[in-house]
């Protein structure tokens, strides 16, 4: 009886740390969205300030969550994130419009994608 | 990491089912649920290893989660015929009264060459001296005589082996005392002491092997740097 109770324990325990992880991997990336989202409009109202301000939120908000992150995810994902987090505030400081609406672009994808590789969906296990 | 979760339990059961699919033979002396979880495991604990890239959880969980599965199928096949056989499989019998069941023999893949191997590895050379051969669910062959074509047991010539050694329990191995086994054998450590001396030694430590029966019988191997003449002394 203890061994089943020890094994379903360790069984319940890693759903409720998956589901836990989807649940906190979409809270992460949509909160990364609306930083992104909040620089982007600031952008096309060519306010370049708040653009620059909420760029550098997103890369803060970001380096807070790696050390979860890295535990979690593939590494090389990761990075490539950070450059495109990177690519994205310094088009923002540079008031490089294309470059920033382009990382901005992607970075809606990469989040998204993360987002999505955690979900319960047959697709992502199969 | 909900990926490697669901991919890992639907692999350890589709590589289970596969085994059962693929027959006995190819289990050797573990049961197949121990095989999968032994491949499995081994391969899952050396990627995280070996690429520093991949986060060390995206090994952890899926090694939990088949240790926990395993244990769970194991203890549910002890209590369960149901999940035994499901998991494990139920015993073939390819040979009863000297006679080979062919249509068994196809069901396990197992041709007669191989069979006649496996009876020659067990001492056995001709199939019909054979009342009954087993094939286990982790692939071993067990083979039972004919009545007639077994070894003359003590009993049957209505002989006293009362006397005779059955149990026998390691008190010292390479110099140093096991004294759990020591006390379970009834002995203590002047009895211990005054067997070292009768064969010329003074401490455990010159010890290599001493083993002692449960008719009293004492084998003793001094260690060979306290030894001129290593071998085996019995008292």
């Amino acid at each position: 009886m203890r061994n089943i109770i020890g094994a379903l324990s360790v069984l319940v325990l890693i759903i409720g740390a998956v589901i836990w992880n989807s649940h906190h991997m979409s809270t992460i990336t949509g909160k990364a969205a609306l930083y992104l989202d909040s620089a982007l409009s600031a952008e096309s109202r060519q306010d370049s300030d708040a653009a620059v301000q909420a760029a550098k939120e997103l890369a803060a908000y970001w380096k807070a969550q790696r050390s979860y992150l890295e535990s979690v995810l593939m590494h090389n994902e990761l990075d490539e994130i950070e450059e495109t987090i990177s690519a994205f505030l310094s088009a923002a400081k540079t008031d490089d419009y294309e470059t920033f609406c382009a990382s901005g672009d992607l970075l809606y994808i990469q989040f998204s994608h993360l987002c999505e590789l955690e979900q319960w969906r047959i697709g992502n296990i199969l | 990491m909900l990926t490697s979760f669901i991919r890992t339990l639907i692999l350890y059961f589709f590589i289970i089912f596969s085994l059962r699919i693929m027959g006995k033979r190819q289990l050797g002396e573990l049961q197949p649920s121990e095989l999968v979880t032994s491949i499995l495991i081994s391969d899952l604990a050396a990627v995280p290893m070996q690429d520093l890239g991949i986060p060390l959880l995206q090994g952890i969980i899926p090694i939990l989660t088949l240790f926990s599965t395993e244990l769970l199928i194991s203890v549910f096949s002890a209590r369960s015929v149901r999940v035994r056989t499901f998991f494990c499989g139920h015993t073939s019998v390819l040979i009863k009264n000297g006679v080979i069941n062919q249509r068994e023999l196809k069901n396990q893949r197992i041709n007669v060459t191989e069979l006649l191997e496996e009876l020659r590895l067990k001492d056995v050379f001709d199939p019909r001296q054979v009342g009954c051969a087993y094939m286990e669910t982790n692939g071993e062959l067990s083979v039972q005589l004919m009545a007639g074509e077994r070894p003359v047991t003590a009993s049957q010539m209505e002989l006293d082996s009362s006397q005779e050694p059955e149990l026998y329990t390691t008190l010292i191995a390479q110099g140093r005392v096991l004294t759990a086994n020591l006390k379970s054998s009834g002995l203590d450590d002047t009895w211990l002491e005054k067997e070292l001396r009768k064969n010329g030694l003074h401490t455990p430590k010159e010890v290599y092997l001493m083993v002692v029966d449960n008719c009293g019988g004492v084998m003793l191997i001094p260690r060979e740097q306290f030894s001129k003449e290593s071998g085996v002394k019995e008292g």
